[in-house]
């Protein structure tokens, strides 16, 4: 009993360092990319066609913040947004600038850009959705 | 490394002084002058015509507001970074000073990723000094507030950004210094001492060999580090002193840290005004600042102190000595570097375009630079003789006999200052 406790605790503590860990992460400073709004999609020098997956929205799952989109090689990649994630909306085709955007403006059909250059590499820095 | 004669590094050159990226008239250049040590400072851009790409705020409707501050960029050469996002550009900006480009390929380098722009966190894509550009055009190229790529600007492409980083890479030293230099005057070697003390001046801690990266010995991966020294906690900044709207800058990252970039220190004599903020005007009160409340009260300050067991304490004489190494490691960075232009145009090493013939103007710049490194310290009397006899060379005759009377000038004066060995 006194050991099935210790290992509760254990455990308990292994959580409490693994939530401190992801808050960590959430809050990963973006540095200064703010231009990067600005750039169209699959064009962001360095990072796209490198560290970043491209392909049309498939399906957009609000239960867990996840995007699963279809890539040129018709194989499929699910996106899971964070709370960090910065989400860009390309609006070159409608001649309009460029502005930040919402979970909501992902919609299935459009084309999309995650890029996962950002030190924890399995989190998506930001995602650039262009709008028709 | 990029040399300087390097085919894509003279592409490189020719685009960050010509190429306009179909925005609004300003280049690399434009903030960046080669003749003036690849920054700009007041009294620099008060030789400037109003027509200039600078002065864009104030003849271009577009970017009437929200843009620039034309006062504060004209007083005390600030420029608008819109560093925490484009959302609300009535009060979400910073002002910023412009960094030179000099020896960043010393710097730019870091075991937390490549530092560009004063917090280090300066560009989009993959954050590289590479990227940097794409960053800038954006920002500071734009023909309107919307800034919509292809129409108020053109991105820069691949090639043309391999170029420009090979060209800001083949500026300034391309390696740090190796402290202590044999300096012959006693107030500079003393400077010397006291800025490699870890007990003293401990500036070597963070500016190892002068440069921009950590001493390894006291953060164990060294490279080029973020600290917030309290520059923003300065009273009487003078942006401040005016009625122009200046909102704090927070530094790195988004919300940002409060936390800056360490900058080279070989160039910085003669690249005023200092820190990110242009808050002051002299590389003596540059170096005050470490003795004074802002600082001491910071965060840098107490890591320092964890460090080495004292916060930093200097007087006057200390002040001025550190000063004064500075100034004589900059004035022989300029003689280096006048000697490099003179030699090149000699051997005609530089590839054929119309920077060539700029070299030798290039030149005199540098020895003016150090002439003025050394004068406003009251510093090396006899090297600044050698430095006019250099210039009355190069501006008597002009031609190849007269750059190889100056280059002979040059080693008087370094010599004067430094133990070293001829190479002729």
């Amino acid at each position: 009993m006194n050991a099935m406790k210790k290992m509760e605790v254990k455990l308990k503590l292994f959580h409490l360092i693994l939530s401190l860990l992801l808050l960590v992460l959430c809050f990963e400073a973006r540095s200064q990319k703010m231009t990067e709004v600005f750039i169209p999609i699959g064009k962001s020098p360095g990072a796209s066609g490198k560290t970043t997956k491209m392909g049309k929205v498939e399906s957009v799952k609000k239960q867990d913040y996840s995007v699963t989109m279809t890539l040129d090689d018709q194989t499929k990649a699910t996106i899971k947004i964070e709370k960090s994630t910065a989400i860009y909306l390309d609006k070159s085709i409608q001649k309009q600038p460029n502005a930040r955007g919402k979970w909501e403006d992902i919609k299935p059909g459009l084309l999309m850009e995650a890029n996962y250059s950002n030190i924890n590499k399995s989190t998506c820095e930001w995602i650039k959705v262009q709008v028709k | 490394m990029p040399q300087p004669q390097d085919k894509v590094v003279a592409l490189g050159r020719d685009l960050f002084f010509n190429e306009t990226f179909s925005g609004n008239g300003r280049t690399c250049g434009t903030c960046h002058r080669a003749e003036n040590n690849f920054t700009i400072d007041p009294t620099f851009i008060a030789t400037l015509p109003d027509n200039d790409p600078l002065f864009v705020v104030e003849f271009t409707p577009a970017l009437k507001k929200n843009f620039e501050n034309p006062r504060l960029l004209r007083e005390f050469g600030l420029i608008t970074e819109n560093l925490n996002g484009f959302n609300d550009l009535d009060s979400n900006f910073t002002l910023r000073g412009v960094p030179h480009t000099l020896g960043l390929s010393n710097s730019v380098n870091s075991p937390a990723g490549p530092h560009t722009g004063w917090s280090g966190d300066g560009a989009p894509g993959d954050a590289t000094l590479r990227s940097f550009a794409t960053g800038a055009v954006i920002q500071h190229f734009t023909k309107t507030l919307n800034r919509m790529a292809g129409i108020d600007f053109r991105l820069p492409t691949d090639k043309e950004l391999d170029a420009l980083e090979a060209f800001q890479l083949s500026l300034g030293l391309h390696k740090d210094l190796q402290l202590p230099l044999q300096l012959k005057s006693p107030v500079a070697f003393r400077g010397e001492a006291i800025f490699n003390d870890p007990a003293t001046g401990k500036c070597g801690i963070c500016h190892f060999n002068a440069g921009a990266n950590a001493d390894p010995a006291f953060f164990k991966d060294g490279g080029n580090l973020n600290f917030n020294t309290g520059v923003e906690d300065l009273p009487d900044q003078p942006a401040h002193l005016t009625s122009e709207f200046d909102p704090p800058d927070d530094g790195f990252g988004f919300p940002g840290d409060g936390t800056f970039n360490v900058p080279p220190l070989v160039e910085a004599a003669d690249t005023g005004p200092f820190f990110h903020n242009n808050s002051v005007s002299t590389i003596e009160g540059a170096v005050a600042f470490y003795d004074g409340e802002a600082f001491n009260n910071s965060s840098a300050a107490k890591t320092l102190a964890k460090l080495t067991g004292s916060q930093i304490e200097l007087d006057a004489t200390q002040i001025v000595a550190i000063a004064a190494f500075l100034r004589v490691i900059n004035a022989l960075e300029n003689i280096r570097q006048s000697q490099q232009l003179l030699n090149s145009f000699i051997s005609r090493e530089i590839l054929g375009n119309t920077e060539f013939e700029k070299l030798v103007q290039q030149a005199v710049e540098e020895i003016h630079d150090a002439t003025n490194d050394l004068r406003s310290g009251g510093l090396h009397p006899k090297a600044v003789d050698h430095l006019q006899k250099a210039l009355r060379h190069i501006e008597k005759r002009g031609g190849e006999k007269s750059a190889r009377d100056a280059l002979l000038e040059l080693d008087n004066a370094r010599e004067d200052m430094i133990e070293f060995n001829r190479t002729k």
